[in-house]
């Protein structure tokens, strides 16, 4: 089934490398998402967890400024 | 018509598929090429290796799809983390600042990495995604389909009722209720490491017998329509993340097993008791699925069942719901677990933008592929002999047949956690020294974990019975007729056997056919090409790396075998 469309080759040569999003796009887009995150839980009915989702938020945005965590643990996935 | 590309990962698995135009073109997991075992970040050289497998640039993908929605998935971690209050305030921090430093994100971020317009990142539901990627690219226009893992956003069992192009969601089990954590947790009490131990909790439970069966069933509560509800006292993971399981579980278990503590089923009480617990556990598994099952046949009233989540990889469960659960037909796809949710995220992207519904799927050879071209430059520079074989398979069996260790890789590697002829060790079946010497000296692992078997399709039956939709992935276990295969045979008389066709892998195919052809039982043991730890080889260089590692006799490449040699 499956479809084959480039030629057989251990290393295909890699496609140009994607253009870079400028800075102003990707922080639209991260403003964008903090407004899914607030229509998420405004939606749900969890309105109530939003001022702490909001501070969260801002302790999330200087983590992700700063690389963020590399922390993993066996069972970790119940708080991912 | 459209290209679209599924991303699983951030936790475990990561993996990208690209579906073009309704054909699944390429599938690859992080792992394979970042050499990284079950590497969980974004697959960015996943994503890149697809696009370039079929000649597409970044900007001509129509939707990026990841498999699960990052805002319910937070939703659920900042509920659950708060209702365990204050047992859980230790995790806290380290839950939310994983969920909005990085995770809320990652829609943003594949956006980013892929140079693409936000608006054209998407997002599906974890289990459905899992749903998709088994029945979608099943030979079955209707399906029951059951989704069972550890736990996605928030859901951890998934009841859908698949039909053409839909799917439809019937019924769900929510988080912490979770039959794929409850087998996590019980492989952490075994000493083994959870996402990778839980084959040898598999395999260490043919050893023992279920006589921890009832208390068991005080841990997870079974109800006849396929409910189920786990007793949370025994559990430690809504509060610890390092140890899924609570001290109560060791004061009706016993003590916990010492990790790394080398394995002694014939000499040591303990290590049968820990097989008897293994046993119990695939004992209470199988009978919650095959509940699960029921209910979904009586659900549905369809003839075929889909599975698929991590805990559709236990082969020894899905060879008993094939057998009892009522079903005609059972499928599995080869990548069940998270790296699969890829595809099915491509999948129901493409199927949104109007795409024909894939073809079903005969081979998982969906990776990069690999030539002896590739490979003969580097091995000549590393010294290795290479030897032009006249005629590849007659050889390969042949000296398969005189007890050799060979490796075997051809064309494009699998999808999947299982070597299926593209990048496969193979030995004979017959010589249970052989599987010990594997076992010891190349694979690294412990003594009780089996090797399963490729037979060809179409001379199965006298060892393995007929092939079914489940044999060609390996995702199930037959009972061994005959005492010729004791190298491919576990202790309780069974394989978990892969049927070849010419289809599926065509090179295995070729020295199975050879086999047969000289007088010979077309059947060989196959198991991956990695060493312990390791992912399966991908490569050129991973390939030959593997061979001056380890000990096998050589490797063969199209027509080329490659040995160490006259180093």
């Amino acid at each position: 089934m499956t479809a084959d469309p480039a030629p057989p080759s251990e290393a295909p040569a890699p496609p140009a490398a994607p253009p870079r999003r400028g800075l102003l796009r990707r922080l639209a887009s991260r403003a964008a998402t903090v407004g899914r995150i607030v229509l998420h839980f405004t939606g749900r009915g969890r309105w109530f967890l939003l001022p702490l989702v909001i501070v969260l938020l801002l302790s999330g945005v200087l983590l992700a400024l700063t690389s963020g965590l590399s922390y993993v643990a066996p069972f970790v996935y119940t708080i991912f | 018509m459209a290209a679209v590309l599924g991303v699983s990962g951030t936790y475990h698995d990561a993996a990208a598929a690209l579906v073009v135009d309704g054909v699944v073109v390429a599938a690859i997991q992080e792992e394979r090429l970042t050499r990284h075992k079950n590497d969980p970040s974004l697959p960015r050289h996943a994503m890149t290796a697809c696009l370039a497998h079929a000649g597409l640039a970044a900007g001509a993908l129509d939707r990026v799809v990841f498999y699960e929605d990052p805002l319910v998935k937070l939703e659920r971690v900042l509920t659950s983390t708060l209702g365990n209050f204050p047992r859980a305030v230790r995790q806290f921090p380290r839950a939310m600042a994983n969920q909005l430093g990085s995770k809320v994100w990652v829609l943003d971020q594949l956006a980013d990495l892929l140079g693409v317009a936000r608006d054209r990142v998407t997002c599906v539901g974890h289990h459905e995604s899992h749903a998709a990627s088994a029945f979608f690219v099943s030979p079955y226009p209707e399906a029951a389909v059951l989704t069972v893992d550890g736990v996605g956003e928030s859901v951890s069992t998934a009841l859908w009722h698949g039909r053409d192009r839909t799917l439809a969601c019937l019924g769900e089990l929510h988080y912490p209720h979770s039959l794929g954590l409850l087998y996590a947790a019980l492989t952490a009490y075994l000493g083994f490491e959870v996402n990778e131990g839980e084959y040898k909790v598999m395999g260490l439970a043919a050893y023992g017998t279920p006589r921890f069966e009832d208390e068991l069933r005080k841990v997870i509560r079974l109800d006849d329509d396929g409910g189920f509800a786990l007793d949370l006292a025994y559990f430690g993971y809504l509060a610890d993340p390092e140890l899924g399981f609570g001290p109560d579980l060791e004061r009706l278990l016993g003590p916990r097993r010492t990790a790394y503590r080398p394995w002694d089923l014939a000499g040591s009480a303990d290590d049968r008791r820990y097989a008897d617990i293994a046993a119990s556990l695939q004992r209470v598994t199988e009978d919650a699925l095959l509940a699960l099952a029921r209910t979904a046949r009586t659900r549905t009233g369809a003839d075929a069942l889909c599975l698929a989540g991590g805990v559709a990889l236990n082969a020894v469960a899905n060879a008993r719901l094939a057998r009892e659960a009522g079903f005609a037909r059972v499928f599995v796809q080869p990548a069940a677990g998270d790296a699969g949710g890829a595809l099915g995220a491509a999948i129901l992207g493409a199927l949104a933008l109007g795409d024909p519904r894939p073809a079903p799927l005969t081979t998982a050879a969906l990776g990069l592929p690999l030539t002896a071209a590739d490979a003969l430059p580097l091995a000549r520079q590393l010294g290795l002999t290479v030897t032009t074989l006249a005629d590849p398979a007659a050889e390969l069996a042949a000296r398969l047949d005189d007890g050799a260790v060979l490796g075997l890789c051809a064309g494009r590697f699998e999808w999947g956690p299982r070597a299926l002829g593209q990048r496969s060790i193979l030995a004979s079946p017959r010589d249970p020294e052989v599987r010990d010497k594997l076992n010891r000296v190349v694979k690294q692992r412990e003594p009780f974990r089996p090797f399963a078997p490729a037979v060809l399709a179409d001379a199965a039956a006298p060892w393995f019975g007929a092939p079914d939709d489940l044999t060609p992935f390996m995702t199930t276990v037959r009972p061994v007729s005959g005492p010729d295969l004791a190298a491919v045979t576990h202790v309780d008389g069974t394989a978990r056997v892969q049927t070849v066709t010419a289809t599926a892998a065509p090179a295995l195919h070729a020295v199975l056919t050879a086999l047969a052809a000289g007088g010979r039982a077309p059947v060989v043991l196959n198991t991956s090409m990695n060493g312990p730890g390791e992912p399966i080889v991908a490569r050129a260089a991973d390939v030959l790396g593997f061979l001056l590692a380890h000990p096998i006799d050589g490797v063969v490449i199209d027509d080329a075998l490659i040995t160490r040699g006259s180093r």
